[in-house]
């Protein structure tokens, strides 16, 4: 490498962008070559004093700039007027930042690049403590609900409801062990009773059907799986999901519809009983908000067998269901901002950029599992308040 | 914050829900404005700032998606930039009640001579040399990043800063000659 091709080199050495090979040969070049060892270095006091220069203009857009821009956004595309927003204070961050100056070899990041790290860190802090704060509700719900129906096995609609929705709700939370929980005696009783019945996936729900002179029948299997046959042909898939979304054209022909547990064809439906649907839960580890509400309804017909009172009860279930969805989830601690600027400060442009993209990815997979927390504790909360209504 | 996942608010913008494009500019504003001062200078900031904005909003039917929102959003911030400086475009503002017809540019900060000097001299480096400098410098975008926004290859973002940062080297060094 000659002292030319190194010259050209340094600029996006001293960025932290020079890939590895040619990271290598130029350091090499500089392990001998006193020219352009003083070159880097004039080059680096160079840099530094075009960083802070640029970054001497911080400005601070006024509320009044950002409403104006929101506005004019809004009305482009015809809607209505938006109210003024707040803005998170990240250029104050950056503003209260004293650059760790001199200590770090390549050029020093921008005050806004630390400002959005510390920000995104500062964010993912949050989301990890109301993620935590999240799953110790839904733990404290279903530890509660547990207790309110113990001992009652399989049999028991509220007991049998807890037991499955605690470990279908635990698996997907990735709660961990979940052996332990399937051998807690409330659970484990449930699973013998279920499994007794079933050890293997056999055929719990069928409809046959005649459309257009054509015959078609459905099966679902107690691991979910649904067999379609139709004239001169049939087929399998994982459930009705999966039905309705890869074979649209031909659940629109025969007018089928459903959900897992409950078949259509044609405006006639097959539907399991709260008990039937027990082993395809046990074994597919589902848990939505129709086996919440069909375990509540069996609960109810086996306590009062007149319809008006089963709607009744129903009605009452769900609005204490939606009551408690509403309610807003306990305040994760506070993040200690200082501490993350001290962390920040030390690094250079290259790990500021790593630590950031790293940060995006995990914020990613963070967003899901909160989303998939809330509606979890909302069928946790929702099995307490069956527990409860099942005490007596 | 914003709690808007970045794929949540593209498709709340694609929609045109008002509380999605409410939450672009929220989360957007302060980082396109920053950029549209350090090009345009404080007069037409805000101006730079809107229209990136409004073309955005137009744009999000063709975003592909394959570029981060925040980059999208500086290429295009770097077209409105382009037209600007062409005078292609006649600049135009969204009235809101109350606010006047045009908000008073800030008052610049006293700063010191030699500062003074290397922004008046950034000011006089080619478009594309001193988009460049301004991504890297001010906002910190990786070279990757810059080329993304700025469609171009990598290897032209470091020769266009190699070059932006010896132009404005010599620059300055021919000002501060007596």
């Amino acid at each position: 490498m000659t002292c030319r091709d190194v010259r050209e080199a340094l600029d996006a050495l001293l960025d932290g962008e020079l890939e590895a090979g040619e990271e290598l040969s130029v350091r090499e070049h500089l392990d001998w070559c006193r020219t352009c060892i003083r070159d880097l270095d004039e080059l680096r006091e160079w840099h530094g004093t075009l960083a802070d220069a640029l970054s001497t203009e911080i400005v601070h857009p006024t509320v009044i700039e950002r409403r104006r821009t929101a506005d004019a956004v809004i009305a482009a595309i015809r809607l209505r007027r938006i109210p003024a927003t707040r803005m998170a204070a990240l250029i104050a961050i950056g503003l209260s930042l004293g650059i760790a100056a001199g200590a770090v070899a390549l050029s020093r990041p921008p005050r806004e690049q630390i400002a959005r790290v510390v920000e995104r860190i500062r964010e993912r802090q949050t989301r990890d403590a109301e993620l935590r704060a999240v799953s110790e509700e839904i733990e404290e719900d279903l530890g509660e609900a547990r207790k309110l129906v113990a001992g009652r096995g399989a049999e028991d609609p509220a007991a049998s409801a807890v037991a499955i929705g605690t470990l279908n709700i635990a698996r997907r939370m990735g709660s961990d062990p979940i052996e332990e929980l399937r051998k807690a005696p409330e659970i484990a009783q449930v699973i013998r009773d279920v499994q007794k019945r079933n050890s293997e996936p056999t055929v719990f729900l069928s409809i046959t059907r005649t459309v257009d002179g054509n015959t078609i029948s459905l099966t679902q299997r107690t691991d979910g799986r649904i067999r379609v046959e139709v004239p001169g042909y049939g087929f399998e898939v994982r459930n009705m999901e999966e039905l309705l979304s890869e074979h649209g054209d031909l659940c629109r022909r025969y007018a089928i519809a459903g959900r897992d547990g409950l078949l259509t064809v044609a405006e006639t439906a097959a539907q399991a009983d709260w008990k039937g649907r027990l082993p395809m839960l046990l074994r597919t580890g589902a848990w939505d908000e129709h086996a919440q509400w069909e375990a509540y309804r069996g609960w109810a017909a086996a306590k009062a067998p007149d319809p008006k009172e089963i709607e009744r009860r129903m009605a009452l279930f769900q609005e204490r269901c939606r009551a408690a969805a509403v309610r807003k989830a306990a305040s994760a601690a506070p993040v200690d901002v200082d501490a993350i600027l001290r962390d920040v400060q030390s690094l250079t442009r290259s790990e500021l950029r790593k630590t950031q993209e790293r940060i995006d990815g995990e914020m990613k997979k963070l967003d899901a599992r909160l989303k998939e927390a809330a509606e979890l504790k909302e069928r946790a909360r929702a099995l307490r308040i069956f527990a409860e209504d099942a005490r007596d | 914050m914003s709690g808007w996942s970045e794929a949540d608010l593209i498709e709340g913008c694609r929609a045109g829900r008002r509380e999605a494009l409410d939450a672009l500019v929220t989360v957007h504003y302060d980082r396109i404005h920053r950029l549209a001062y350090s090009l345009a200078g404080p007069e037409a900031a805000a101006d730079l700032a809107q229209e990136t904005f409004l073309s955005a909003v137009k744009s999000f039917p063709r975003f592909r998606g394959d570029a981060q929102l925040s980059t999208w959003l500086v290429a295009i911030l770097r077209n409105q930039y382009s037209l600007f400086l062409r005078g292609l475009r006649k600049w135009r503002l969204a009235p809101i009640d109350g606010a006047g017809d045009r908000l008073p540019a800030p008052e610049p900060r006293p700063i010191e001579r030699d500062v003074r000097e290397i922004l008046d001299r950034v000011k006089d480096l080619p478009e594309e040399l001193r988009t460049t400098l301004v991504l890297f410098h001010v906002d910190g975008m990786s070279y990757a990043d810059i080329a993304r926004a700025m469609e171009c290859p990598i290897g032209t973002v470091r020769s266009r800063l190699f070059e932006a940062r010896e132009r404005l080297k010599r620059l300055v060094s021919r000002a501060d000659l007596p």
